[in-house]
């Protein structure tokens, strides 16, 4: 998204910038090497080591609720077999078995690029985890897995816990928290300088070049003090524009040695990567894959639930020997979250219905990986919550382990309201 | 793609499962693009017929009241929407627009004319169409059609509601058969009729089985997907008094409820169907009301009912109603007010929109003063009409709202697309984009004509400046005094080209006022 004619205009109308494209320009995609951080770049993105250090959120949200049983089969249950008969993972060893991760559990062997991070010792699984609120709405569970809070009115929840978090230090750059997508995720919402971006290579003030500084002028002015979130996304949509239009995202590949497959999913991904690499300065970014919700036909080592969990274990096996390869992997923490798992008992029509508890995970250099946390509830018809698999671990307290540790999160209390943390030890 | 499930299909009519094999065809790209290619591949028509602009009537000044009344009631302000409307009279406007069978809707109906595939039914459209992505672009345009060219303003607006209200994710595998039925027998039949008759077509309909599920609902395993979306979303809401027991009790209210060949191979595929052998005939009970054994489909068909004139559906209804026409905060006596009329009426939601849309709640209210943000096809379909732009492939502008977000029949989850600020309220670019695409004649066979828009231009009050016309054009001149002078200033400086016209005119459709109504 290179507009040479642009360069000039706009370094006329906005002089300060001059540091930021200085900057870009040096750290542009291809150099990667000579890093000096311009005013506007927070220091967390530097702090690698030092007291002050955040790492950056990326925030995977499974939507749809998916299925945890599916993704690690606990194959050392042997009620996991009377509930799935015809869904079940086989266990290791056989056609078409499970991974073997811990002589437990397994891993659903569509999602074997998964092993690379996991053997490293820089992927942990999470089972028998959740939200424990009793709702089994997509909708309000959802809100409540964003808002970060249980056993409230999904209505009465008015922003993200990443938005709190962040609510809680200075923020400098200009989009601090950046989710690829059409639309805010509620995770960022309530707090100004985030933004949804849909298609970051595209991001672009529209219109005639000779034209466009001044028609650029009238819009920042009438929208200088509109109504919210019309205003601060406005005033936002203006910096990430004048970041975005010196990379070319397009152009950016993986620095590892599997590339990013060319589905909607791994563009995400790389996108996210291409942001992280060309230290825009965000401190989180949100994406989603959905399309979790399989009340039928689901196809679990061959069909639809295979092949989705397929396309997001390229996804993020080229994300993490991409963050690896470049040297990120240690100030860059990603969680994968959804907003419940299934039923045990699978349904007559091959699918499995809105459930309970699931899996979540995490990715990075600090994160204590190479094993499943769980504490395993059984799945026998007397250990189920409402015949689904019991929550009994909050993913408030692996999420705010993550905040306090990795993302240095000043005002947990706020974070993760009326909840006292309990760390599991996920991060290092 | 290979995850069909072997129970699922082994039973199943043949026609409907070279369906279900057609209609997941194993694509990697999003819904959007699967569709804008198909668009791609339609062939191109010739010039079609377009509104013709009206002539300047100087003598009408600018009756702010009928203003906001036709904004709120339809797609947006146009010139001609509003010289009718001040034809007509406040009362006068709503009546003819409740009664929206009798408006001459001749232009949209021309227009509409050759997607002869809307008219079939499923077993039809499953015999004649082994690719169903011809059907997903015809149903496309039909409703971009009705939202750029009908004069059933509210109807439209009340069709958008309902589609929401009753989402079905148009590429959940038969949907793309089956939404045509539901979108012209259960949502536009009844958009302005009773809603428990809209419940009723909704629970027969063969998309809603399908999308959730329900003709896998069978007698000793439930499939309670449609039962608790019934109940959350579609009647007593998420603070219903309903509870996991009532969802299942539901649940086998509607076992057997499904569609025809999808669990047997006899019969003509398609329609809506009940198996009474796959129904679960033991007691129930739903909501604390006993319903006895050995109903059959009665059993659904009593839960339908109870739901329908429940006293949490009313309000649920009412509480949404106000918000989509009134204020994203709709005080508590409207609220109570309109469920009072839904359980007098019976749910009919002409006697709802008649007070809603009645001066003292218009204007009454203090909330309704605050606007709300128009939503993506909101945005672009106002802009379409302001300008009476003639569309020869209006499917086309549908491919334009992927990149905003609300592409029609595309929201995959049940509850619809959100009708909040904070939900649309932070993607400030795309908007920009679109009216900027418009206007630069960059959306393909959409192109603005400057003859319209000239005459448009004429029709405002006598001695306006430029920048007064093209809001006159767009809001009725609602833009404000700080926009107008920004605007006219940006015509000043620029040499006065047809450009630099549509840019200001893109402008203005990008101003803070023009993103709500």
């Amino acid at each position: 998204m290179d507009h040479p004619q642009d360069h000039d205009e706009r370094r006329s109308a906005h002089g300060s910038d001059l540091s930021r494209r200085q900057f870009l320009s040096t750290s542009s995609l291809a150099a990667g090497a000579a890093i000096s951080a311009p005013a506007w770049m927070p220091r967390v993105a530097f702090g690698r080591g030092s007291g002050s250090s955040r790492d950056i959120l990326v925030h995977v949200f499974l939507r749809g609720g998916m299925d945890g049983l599916s993704l690690i089969p606990p194959y050392g249950d042997p009620e996991y077999y009377v509930a799935r008969p015809n869904l079940a993972v086989r266990p290791p060893g056989q056609a078409d078995g499970a991974i073997d991760l811990d002589g437990f559990f397994g891993l659903n062997p569509n999602a074997q690029p998964l092993m690379q991070a996991y053997g490293n010792g820089d992927l942990a699984f999470v089972h028998a985890s959740g939200l424990p609120d009793p709702s089994r709405s997509h909708f309000d569970m959802q809100k409540l897995v964003e808002g970060g809070t249980a056993n409230v009115h999904p209505g009465s929840v008015t922003d993200g816990w990443v938005a709190r978090h962040m609510s809680g230090h200075a923020g400098t750059g200009p989009a601090r928290g950046i989710a690829i997508a059409p639309v805010l995720p509620f995770l960022f919402t309530g707090i100004q300088g985030t933004i949804p971006i849909s298609k970051p290579s595209g991001f672009e003030f529209p219109g005639r070049p000779a034209t466009r500084r001044a028609r650029r002028a009238l819009l920042e002015a009438i929208y200088a003090d509109a109504v919210p979130p019309l205003g601060d996304s406005a005033e936002s949509t203006f910096e990430v524009i004048d970041v975005l239009s010196n990379l070319d995202l397009d152009s950016y590949t993986s620095a590892g040695s599997v590339p990013y497959p060319n589905t909607p999913f791994g563009n995400r991904m790389r996108s996210v990567a291409g942001l992280i690499h060309a230290d825009v300065g965000a401190e989180a970014f949100a994406l989603d894959l959905g399309e979790w919700d399989d009340h039928s036909a689901q196809g679990v080592v061959h069909g639809r639930f295979a092949t989705r969990l397929g396309a997001l274990s390229r996804s993020v096996e080229a994300f993490y020997l991409d963050l690896l390869a470049r040297g990120y992997l240690d100030r860059v923490t990603t969680v994968f979250v959804t907003e419940f798992g299934r039923r045990v008992e699978e349904n007559v029509s091959n699918g499995t219905d809105h459930g309970h508890g699931s899996v979540m995970f995490a990715l990075g250099g600090h994160v204590n990986g190479g094993q499943v946390y769980a504490n395993w509830p059984g799945l026998a018809p007397a250990n189920l919550d409402l015949g689904d698999l019991e929550i009994t671990i909050d993913m408030r307290d692996v999420l705010g382990e993550i905040a306090l540790e990795r993302l240095g999160s000043a005002n947990l209390d706020r974070v993760f309201p009326a909840h006292t943390l309990t760390p599991i030890g996920i991060t290092s | 793609m290979d995850g069909i499930g072997t129970a699922r299909t082994s039973s199943m009519h043949p026609t409907l499962e070279r369906a279900l094999t057609n209609a997941s065809s194993g694509s990697v790209a999003t819904p959007g693009q699967r569709f804008a290619a198909a668009v791609a591949a339609v062939p191109q028509p010739g010039p079609l017929a377009t509104p013709v602009p009206p002539r300047p009537r100087q003598e009408l000044g600018t009756d702010t009241t009928l203003r906001a009344l036709v904004e709120r009631a339809s797609f947006g302000f146009s010139v001609g929407d509003y010289q009718e409307a001040l034809a007509r009279g406040y009362d006068g406007w709503i009546e003819w627009q409740l009664d929206w069978q009798k408006v001459d809707d001749d232009l949209a109906v021309q227009r509409l004319h050759v997607y002869q595939a809307l008219r079939l039914s499923n077993t039809e459209l499953l015999e004649q169409f082994s690719d169903p992505l011809p059907l997903s672009t015809q149903l496309s345009a039909a409703r971009m059609i009705r939202a750029m060219y009908s004069r059933r303003l509210l109807y439209v607006r009340m069709v958008e509601f309902w589609t929401d209200h009753f989402n079905v994710y148009l590429f959940d595998e038969l949907c793309q058969w089956f939404k045509i039925t539901d979108d012209r027998d259960v949502i536009r039949r009844h958009a302005l009729g009773k809603f428990p008759d809209m419940l009723r077509a909704s629970a027969h309909s063969p998309a809603m089985m399908w999308y959730l599920d329900n003709y896998t609902n069978v007698a000793g395993a439930v499939q309670e997907n449609y039962a608790r979306e019934l109940q959350e979303l579609h009647t007593l809401g998420a603070d219903g008094p309903y509870d996991e027991h009532d969802v299942t009790e539901v649940a086998r209210c509607f076992s057997g409820w499904g569609v025809h060949g999808a669990q047997s191979s006899a019969g003509r595929p398609g329609n809506f169907h009940f198996d009474p052998a796959l129904h679960d005939n033991g007691p129930k009970v739903v909501l604390g009301v006993a319903i006895p054994a050995g109903g059959g489909k009665s059993d659904g068909d009593f839960v339908l009912d109870l739901l329908a004139m429940h006293p949490s559906t009313a309000r649920h209804i009412s509480r949404k109603m106000a918000r989509w026409l009134l204020s994203y905060d709709p005080p508590a006596h409207v609220v109570d007010d309109l469920t009072q009329i839904y359980l007098s009426s019976g749910g009919d939601v002409k006697d709802m929109l008649r007070y809603l849309l009645r001066p003292e709640t218009l204007f009454g209210v203090p909330e309704a003063r605050r606007r709300k943000l128009k939503r993506p096809l909101h945005l672009v379909v106002s802009l379409t009409r302001a300008i009476l732009l003639p569309s020869s492939v209006p499917e086309m502008l549908a491919v334009e709202l992927d990149n905003l977000g609300q592409q029609p029949f595309l929201r995959t989850t049940p509850d619809g697309y959100p009708d909040h600020i904070r939900d649309w309220g932070t993607s400030m670019l795309a908007r920009w984009t679109y009216a900027v695409r418009l206007m630069s004649f960059d959306v393909p066979f959409n192109r603005p004509s400057l003859p319209n828009i000239h005459a448009l231009l004429a029709t405002a009050p006598p001695g306006s400046s430029l920048a007064e016309a093209i809001d006159w054009m767009l809001t009725g001149g609602r833009l404000g005094e700080e926009v107008r002078g920004k605007l006219q200033r940006y015509l000043d400086t620029h040499p006065m080209t047809d450009v630099v016209l549509r840019e200001a005119i893109a402008l203005a459709a990008s101003s803070t006022g023009y993103q709500f109504y």
